[in-house]
């Protein structure tokens, strides 16, 4: 279950915003989505959801290979967040399982990666 | 931007933990290798820009109220 929570990402996220500290805030509580924000700049908000909500065999043990140089502890807990695609309707709303991003729990670090898995849709469809 | 000129076999240095190296010139193409922290992302331009878009695009086109209603999975 997501907390809120503060905590930086070093590399910024790509093609948006070179800023290192957000926040990641249940959509209500206890929900499977969350709001990722910029603190820097509060209008930079995505929609986020719990990887193993979306798909309970996701590869987080991959992702978390791919985090070294965050330097996670090795049994430090790892939460994998998907970026969503929600514009108005009638246009599917769709989640990246491709690029994650992992959050280090213990460090509250996190990256967005790529995952080199053809069993990953860029675009899964959302219900609703 | 600054410009370096190599030879096969030379490398560069990035701080303290990267080292790109040219491995091979074949007409237009040059193979690079590259050493770098483990887990560091190193992308291919097209990659990158991808994800960048993939980016930009769920943010630019997020409908709020509509992301507010979808249902728990």
């Amino acid at each position: 279950m997501i907390e809120a929570l503060s905590f930086q990402m070093p590399l910024g996220l790509p093609g948006l915003t070179s800023g290192t500290e957000f926040t990641l805030e249940p959509r209500v509580p206890g929900s499977a989505y969350a709001w990722l924000r910029c603190r820097r700049d509060p209008q930079l908000t995505l929609l986020t959801i719990e990887a193993s909500r979306v798909r309970p065999d996701y590869p987080v043990e991959h992702v978390r290979r791919s985090l070294g140089f965050l330097h996670l502890e090795p049994d430090e807990a790892l939460h994998v967040m998907l970026l969503c695609t929600v514009p108005a309707a009638p246009e599917p709303a769709t989640v990246n399982l491709v690029a994650p991003i992992g959050l280090g729990m213990q460090c509250l670090k996190a990256a967005q990666i790529v995952l080199h898995d053809p069993a990953l849709e860029e675009r899964l469809p959302l219900p609703g | 931007m600054l410009t370096l000129t190599r030879k096969i076999g030379q490398k560069i240095f990035i701080g303290n933990g990267i080292e790109i190296v040219v491995r091979e010139i074949r007409g237009r193409q040059v193979r690079l290798g590259i050493q770098a922290p483990e887990g560091l992302p190193v992308f291919r331009e097209e990659l990158y820009d991808n994800l960048a878009e993939s980016n930009r695009q769920a943010q630019s086109t997020l409908d709020r109220e509509r992301a507010t209603m979808l249902p728990e999975p």
